[in-house]
């Protein structure tokens, strides 16, 4: 009876038959090879000769990561040519398949990068099936996962750093995209530009470095724990706590690799320099410059919290804030994300002072008073988070000392 | 659930590129440093300043990624 609902849950037999088929081929696999490979690089089961030692590669065999990687270039040429073969209006199976897993890449190309996201569906899709297969062929013993090698997710971190650098260059042009290292201040430029290429190239190393190390350390930890399956324990770990989680592995980092890829590629084309860290007004994603991102924080803060005590706070500030505009009357500022508040500001044209500039009219005392009052604010949540800490440990403000011992 | 999985999977994605780029920018800043230093005979300066442009990048990048990290949780 457990059996059918866990049958139900798992979707049928065949999942039963495959898992089964898995654990026989598992077992006999690594009884017979594992006990004889001690080293940590087993000899894998599919060797090729070399036949590059005209070009250098050292060995009688083929190193196994590139045997490997034919291996998986072989079988996703296949299956792409079998699915696509005879595309029918009403899939079959293997089309069916084919369909689901461009779908699913498509839609994550129109999330990350827009609409137009869709024609670098051949480098991510490609750079994708290729990891996904590569990484979940280490969960058969016996076959080793290209990625586990440094070389091959080299190769495919610095394919996806020429291909974001050149589809910016061919979106932008290549000075308008030198520029976006610049930032936004000229005299920062000289600054900024080793940082934003230092930065940039430090994208492939981590890129690749995550890839091979996340593949290369759980490949290890298995063969390690099948070198010992003889004890029976390792093989149950393998398969109860292993195996799950280097499927669960291969799904993330596939996942990571392409997301970034996808981040790189999506910033390489963007307008503009990056408007979250570099404060340039009207370039940030919601189109707000900094007082108008202070004021709209303060509003949500206010509302959000609700308490009185807070709330108390906001009114202060507001009295300030109104204080400060009336006399200048220049609180109606082109701020693009200005949210004026419902107690606050009247309107510019009742000021009678025509603003077609959006020139900031205020003195200049009233100005830095106004900016200064995100700070009055930091000041005073500090004050009131301090407040209830102290009330929370059951002691009020007054109360505390600083112990003797402390000063002495 | 469909929906709040692939957002879930994002900010993991995000979050474990912080501490390895933080890494990979200084190593490089390092190594750019040391090279050029190398090429034009100025031994401790070079290394010196592409070590802290590395180190700066390092942090540029951790503030781009947790403020899209933020970001992402609206």
């Amino acid at each position: 009876m457990a059996t059918e609902a866990v049958e139900k849950a798992s979707g049928g037999k065949g999942f039963w038959i495959v898992l089964g088929i898995l654990v026989v081929v598992n077992l006999g696999v690594s009884f017979f090879f594992a006990p004889r490979q001690v080293e940590l690089h087993h000899a894998p089961v599919v060797q090729l000769p070399n036949f590059l030692a005209f070009l250098g590669v050292p060995g009688q065999w083929m190193p196994a990561h590139l045997t490997f990687t034919w291996l998986l270039m072989g079988f996703l040429v296949v299956v792409g040519a079998l699915g696509t073969r005879a595309l029918r209006p009403v899939p079959g199976a293997l089309q069916n398949v084919v369909e689901v897993v461009i779908e699913a890449f498509s839609g994550l190309l129109d999330q990350m990068i827009g609409r137009q996201g869709r024609q670098f569906l051949p480098l991510i899709g490609t750079a994708g099936l290729f990891i996904l297969t590569s990484n979940l062929l280490g969960n058969i013993p016996g076959f080793q996962p290209p990625t586990a090698n440094w070389n091959t997710t080299v190769a495919l971190a610095v394919t996806v750093f020429l291909s974001y650098n050149y589809f910016g260059i061919r979106k932008h042009g290549l000075l308008n995209y030198l520029k976006h290292f610049c930032g936004p201040i000229w005299w920062l430029a000289p600054l900024m530009f080793p940082i934003e290429f230092i930065g940039h190239l430090a994208r492939p190393v981590s890129l690749s470095i995550r890839l091979f190390g996340n593949i290369f350390g759980e490949e290890s930890v298995i063969v390690i724990l099948l070198s010992l399956a003889w004890l029976v324990m390792p093989y149950l770990i393998w398969l109860g706590i292993m195996l799950p989680l280097s499927l669960f592995t291969a799904a993330v980092q596939t996942f990571v690799f392409i997301m970034l890829s996808m981040v790189y590629i999506a910033g390489g084309r963007k307008e503009g320099v990056d408007g979250r860290l570099w404060r340039t007004g009207g370039v940030g994603d919601n189109g707000t410059s900094s007082p108008g991102g202070r004021v709209g924080l303060r509003g949500r803060g206010g509302g959000a919290r609700g308490g009185r005590d807070v709330g108390g706070g906001d009114q202060h500030h507001h009295g300030r804030l109104r204080h400060g505009d009336r006399l200048g009357c220049g609180g109606d500022r082109a701020e693009p994300g200005h949210r004026r508040s419902p107690r606050g500001h009247r309107p510019a044209a009742e000021c009678g002072a025509p603003n077609p500039g959006g020139h900031d009219h205020r003195s200049g005392p009233d100005r830095i008073a106004g900016d200064l009052r995100a700070s009055h604010l930091a000041d005073h949540l500090l004050r009131e988070a301090v407040r209830r800490l102290a009330s929370l440990g059951g002691t009020s403000r007054s109360t505390w000392r600083v112990p003797p011992f402390w000063v002495g | 659930m469909a929906d709040e999985e692939p957002s879930v999977l994002r900010q993991l994605a995000r979050l474990s590129t912080i501490g390895v780029s933080l890494v990979a920018a200084t190593a490089i800043g390092l190594a750019i440093g040391y090279g050029l230093d190398r090429v034009l005979g100025t031994r401790p300066w070079l290394t010196l300043v592409f070590t802290l442009f590395g180190i700066a990048a390092g942090f540029v990048n951790l503030f781009r990624d947790v403020g899209m990290l933020g970001r992402g949780r609206r």
